[in-house]
């Protein structure tokens, strides 16, 4: 699960959000994916082998190796945008506690609001990215699993032995 | 009694619409004969519970569930077998509230306490329990999502009760609707999908069911069964509510022992005003609940339509 942000700026916000680091994070990640799919052809994979189709086990390691770059820079990229977001609302609590003045009851729960709030983003976007990651190589591994297994051919249905009734 | 467990009527259309027909019938029918081998002693009062109107809601999660990972295949036998003992234990929960909320009445029908005592209440609830384990057979996977189930319920039970009347706000709502709805519908995905990828759907998908339930409440609105003015009066930490006590005056009326009619009026009058914040609030769920479908699953048609029906519950 991602985040809810308190300003309209939840995940579907944050997919079309390409400005500043996390642009240049998510171009990363888009490189990334890209160079790995051309090692994947170079290596035997085949475009598109982790997604069902076979793939052999230089390939995978290669696309493993990229997945998971790909999923650290968009974890950067998720949590930058994360901190831009409740950035002001941080700030302004800081010189409040450092100056030591008591806040109004109604204020202070806010701020405690706003920090728990921050705080459980940080967290869903650990494990949303985790589960893709763990998703995105699951498949990856499936891939392989198939690449090695023998062919089935249509023979191996075909029963010779004789029912006993 | 019928031969089948009747279906609310507001559920059928979106039944129909998403092609479970033959499933829910199925279904029912199960129900139906359950009740019907169920010992003599409970039966009366296991008809009056299970052969009155249902919403299916939560076996219709299932089955989507199941879809959406699976493609439209035939549901399994142990899926469906998961969806009746999904809504044996509902049924539980509800008696149990019942109970412990003094309700004369859901959905304009006597509550099982109240037409049988407590007593066979609460010893039909233990029989129903029984039942759903032994319905579950050889399924471990279902046994171990259904203890976790009544484990997070009862849990959310005590923790809602023992945080009411407090100056809390939407984290702490949050959490509390993601441990009492959102739990059963967390589980509901799981027992559909059967591998935890629509989990995080599921948990988003009952708080929204929740804090619909909750606006419908303060709206007024008989869509989930009412209790706004009990949840006013207790103390219980609502949608609205957690949004209306930031201000000073009204946690103070909220948090107050033994709130007078003046205190009563102040917060009713603070919930209605929260409602459009609160409604963004659902709004906000409903998204990450679409997006989150679109991570996993194959088909995400049905999964988007139990967002909307739920999110038309609230009455906006």
């Amino acid at each position: 699960m991602t985040s809810t942000g308190p300003d309209s700026s939840g995940p579907a916000a944050e997919e079309g959000r390409q400005d500043g680091t996390g642009g240049l994070a998510g171009s990363l990640a888009g490189l990334l994916e890209g160079y790995a799919r051309i090692m994947s052809q170079i290596a035997g994979g085949g475009p598109g082998a982790a997604d069902g189709a076979r793939i052999g086990s230089t390939a995978a390691l290669i696309e493993a190796g990229s997945i998971a770059s790909g999923s650290a820079l968009r974890y950067s990229q998720r949590l930058t945008e994360l901190f831009a977001r409740h950035q002001s609302a941080l700030i302004e609590a800081i010189p409040a506690h450092l100056s030591g003045q008591d806040l109004p009851p109604d204020r202070a729960r806010a701020e405690v609001e706003s920090l728990r709030r921050f705080l459980r983003e940080v967290g869903e976007t650990a494990m949303l990215e985790a589960r893709r990651l763990d998703h995105e190589l699951a498949q990856l591994g499936e891939a392989v699993a198939q690449g090695v297994a023998d062919p089935v051919s249509a023979e191996d249905f075909q029963r010779r032995a004789e029912a006993k009734l | 009694m019928n031969d089948t467990a009747s279906l609310d009527s507001t559920s059928a259309s979106v039944i129909d619409a998403l092609g479970f027909s033959a499933e829910m019938s199925e279904l029912r029918e199960r129900i139906a004969a359950w009740v019907a081998g169920c010992d003599d002693e409970m039966r009366e009062a296991l008809e009056w519970q299970f052969m009155s109107g249902s919403k299916y809601f939560r076996p219709l999660t299932i089955f989507a569930c199941h879809r959406a990972m699976y493609g439209a295949a035939p549901i399994p036998e142990r899926v469906i077998q998961s969806a009746l003992v999904i809504e044996l234990f509902h049924n539980v929960s509800l008696v149990i509230d019942d109970i412990v909320d003094r309700s004369p009445e859901r959905r304009g029908r006597a509550t099982m306490h109240t037409k049988f005592g407590e007593l066979s209440a609460l010893m039909t609830s233990g029989y129903i329990v029984a039942e759903g384990y032994l319905q579950l057979g050889d399924d471990l996977q279902g046994i171990s999502l259904f203890s976790e189930l009544l484990k997070r319920l009862g849990v959310a039970e005590c923790l809602q009760w023992r945080l009411r009347r407090q100056p809390l706000g939407y984290e702490d709502w949050w959490h509390i609707a993601g441990e009492d709805t959102g739990s059963m519908f967390e589980i509901c995905a799981c027992l559909g999908d059967r591998s935890g990828k629509l989990r995080t759907y599921g948990g988003l998908l009952g708080r929204l069911y929740h804090g619909c339930d909750d606006v419908a409440d303060v709206r007024g609105l008989p869509a989930l069964g009412g209790g706004g003015k009990e949840d006013l009066r207790d103390g219980i930490l609502t949608l609205p509510a957690s949004l209306a006590i930031a201000d000073d005056t009204v946690s103070a009326a909220f948090c107050r022992p033994d709130p007078t009619d003046a205190d009563l009026e102040i917060a009713k009058a603070a919930f209605l005003k929260a409602l459009p914040a609160s409604e963004a609030k659902l709004d906000d769920i409903a998204r990450q609940a679409r997006q989150e479908a679109r991570l996993f699953a194959t088909d995400t048609a049905a999964l988007d339509a139990l967002i909307e029906q739920t999110r038309a519950l609230s009455g906006r």
